[in-house]
């Protein structure tokens, strides 16, 4: 099993509309997957399809080699975050951790040191007597998290993990993100695409219920085919050099509307993009151009809004 | 049993202990407790009271007409006599002599379960007309929902709100057994008792029945505001499926006075009458219903989006 999500030709319609069409969409194992689209994409109902919340229209899903809809019988193997989901608000969260704790298998006392555990991971370890009610929206998102932590999960699903956090728990779960793709497959849907391409290595873009693009962050961004230079000025002289070294067509130039450009080369992937870089900013400097930032590849926004728009 | 029915069965534990918990921290436990006492002691009190009030009549009749006094209290002893088993064969539906006799010996016994028959459906309602819906709505479902299936979170919920409709009875016929020996009139009290294991006993598979009816019928909503509605549509479409018997005997009438048979309050009338077997089909028919209303909720909960 080399893949840990495997979608083949899903549908799903809610009444007459189509929320996903023909998605098929292979997520490899122990990947920290991205997956990004506009509002209406898709994205929370192929994350309820592969955690077996929605039923399929037509397709299917295979999560850790089993059909989605049989996830309770890897017993916490599979844990996610869903989105817009509460707590029951008369209890207190340690207690509901250990409940989800003891129905994965765990003895009364391994589920209290679980419960912990996951509290102090998120930084909640003074929280858990307090009940859900009384806790605020980003603590809420939390302890959505901790529960998802609980165990040895292989599969961790995060429907939009750090919305609604202030900018230390937004770290925080980014960290415990990262930490968890260390041993197991985490897929995130955000609309931070800053944090997507900080966390994440492989990716899916979605849009209108259809794949536009897949594949890890560095083919999204094209970071193996172009590099982007933003340069101070817009002399036009070293543009015209860069354009009769490289080829009018491969050197795209976007004026800034204060001052300087930012020059965009685009390469063959088979090219080494170092060798292109250095031949690039030797021409501007021999033309005294001042360089102000150099990236490898497109951010993973311009993307996005290639693909989306 | 192997190791996975084994941890089925512990998981289904899990989700009863659970369900309690928070059942009982809602508060809702106390207030079904305290509405099924309320009715029932009023109930039972106003019934005692109105058979002393016309022993009381009669009494004073017969002394009117000449009748000795040490002859007025055997004539006019309601409790075990044709008058009464007629007046309750009446309420119950059945023959005098079909009664069991428990309900005949006590006049608490038979106030208890026709109050019970009559209430115990919208109190069951009452305590878990949401017991599905509320965690759909909430998506709480989905945190639950990877770790066990879908069936065993609702075999855990309905053990839940079995046990808690068995320890309310329970507790309601403890306390009105203790009523029952503190008030004049009720001299064997071991007849009462028995009488009200057997109340107790006979309400269990009807409590089950209707506590699957709720069970299925929170499944079946999409939101959580109307689940309460819904509940007491089902609960009365099914009472009044149970009156079919009472349409015209002719044309299609005549066939939907079939209908009757699909309703548990039909299978109710057993529950008053001598003997085991009679008893005992009709408690096999309140189970079965019960068993089909558990299993039907369990498939809409499967085939559901959540």
């Amino acid at each position: 099993m080399s893949n840990a999500v495997e979608i083949k030709s899903l549908r799903k319609t809610y009444g007459k509309v189509v929320a996903l069409d023909n998605l098929s969409l292979d997520i490899p194992q122990k990947a920290v997957f991205g997956l990004l689209g506009p509002n209406g994409a898709g994205k929370s109902t192929t994350f309820g399809l592969m955690a077996g919340w929605l039923k399929p229209t037509k397709g299917e899903v295979q999560v850790l080699g089993l059909p989605s809809h049989q996830l309770a019988k890897l017993r916490g193997a599979v844990s996610a975050l869903p989105q817009d989901s509460d707590f029951p608000p008369a209890l207190a969260v340690e207690s509901q951790l250990r409940f989800f704790s003891r129905l994965m298998g765990m003895s009364p006392k391994e589920s209290r040191l679980e419960a912990s555990r996951v509290l102090e991971q998120v930084g909640l370890a003074n929280s858990g007597k307090a009940k859900s009610a009384h806790l605020s929206h980003g603590m809420l998102k939390r302890i959505g998290i901790a529960q998802a932590l609980l165990g040895n999960p292989q599969l961790v699903l995060l429907d939009e993990p750090t919305a609604g956090l202030d900018p230390a728990s937004a770290r925080q779960v980014k960290d415990i993100i990262v930490q968890l793709g260390q041993n197991a497959t985490v897929v995130v849907s955000s609309h931070n695409l800053v944090d997507i391409q900080e966390v994440c290595t492989h990716g899916a873009i979605l849009d209108h219920g259809k794949l536009t693009a897949s594949g890890t962050i560095d083919e999204l961004t094209d970071t193996g085919a172009q590099i982007q230079i933003l340069v101070e000025s817009q002399n036009e002289l070293p543009l015209r050099v860069l354009g009769e070294t490289f080829g009018d067509a491969h050197v795209d130039t976007k004026h800034q509307a204060g001052h300087g450009a930012i020059i965009t080369i685009t390469f063959d992937r088979h090219q080494k993009s170092s060798d292109i870089t250095a031949q690039a900013l030797r021409i501007l400097l021999e033309h005294k151009v001042a360089i102000i930032e150099v990236h490898r590849g497109k951010s993973l926004e311009t993307a996005y809004m290639e693909l989306t728009t | 049993m192997n190791e996975r029915s084994i941890s089925s069965l512990t998981q289904i534990w899990h989700v009863a202990v659970h369900e309690i918990l928070t059942l009982l921290r809602s508060r809702r436990v106390l207030a079904v407790l305290i509405l099924y006492l309320i009715f029932a002691v009023l109930g039972s009190l106003g019934y005692v009271a109105a058979l002393e009030q016309i022993e009381q009549q009669m009494r004073e009749v017969l002394l009117a007409g000449g009748t000795p006094p040490d002859q007025v209290s055997t004539t006019t002893s309601i409790l075990g006599s044709d008058a009464y088993k007629k007046i309750l064969a009446f309420f119950v539906g059945a023959k005098p002599d079909q009664l069991a006799s428990v309900f005949l010996e006590s006049p608490f016994v038979p106030v208890i379960l026709g109050a019970s028959l009559m209430l115990l459906p919208y109190l069951v309602l009452l305590l878990g007309y949401d017991l599905v819906i509320t965690e759909v709505e909430s998506r709480s479902i989905c945190y639950v929902a990877l770790r066990i299936s879908r069936s065993t979170l609702i075999l855990g919920k309905y053990l839940a709100h079995a046990l808690i409709f068995c320890g309310l009875t329970a507790v309601c016929s403890i306390m009105l057994l203790l009523l029952a020996m503190r008030l004049s009139g009720v001299t064997d009290q071991i007849t009462t008792a028995t009488g009200l294991l057997r109340v107790w006993v006979s309400l269990i598979p009807y409590g089950l029945c209707y506590l699957g009816m709720i069970v299925l019928s929170s499944t079946l909503v999409e939101k959580r505001r109307s689940a309460l509605t819904f509940a007491v549509v089902v609960l009365f479409v099914f009472q009044l499926m149970a009156w079919a018997h009472h349409l015209p005997n002719e044309g299609v009438w005549q066939w939907l006075q079939y209908l009757r048979w699909l309703s548990p309050s039909t299978y109710t009338d057993g529950l008053w009458l001598a003997g085991v077997v009679e008893p005992l089909i009709h408690v096999g028919a309140l189970t079965a219903f019960a068993l089909l209303f558990t299993v039907a909720a369990i498939f809409r909960l499967n085939r559901r989006d959540l």
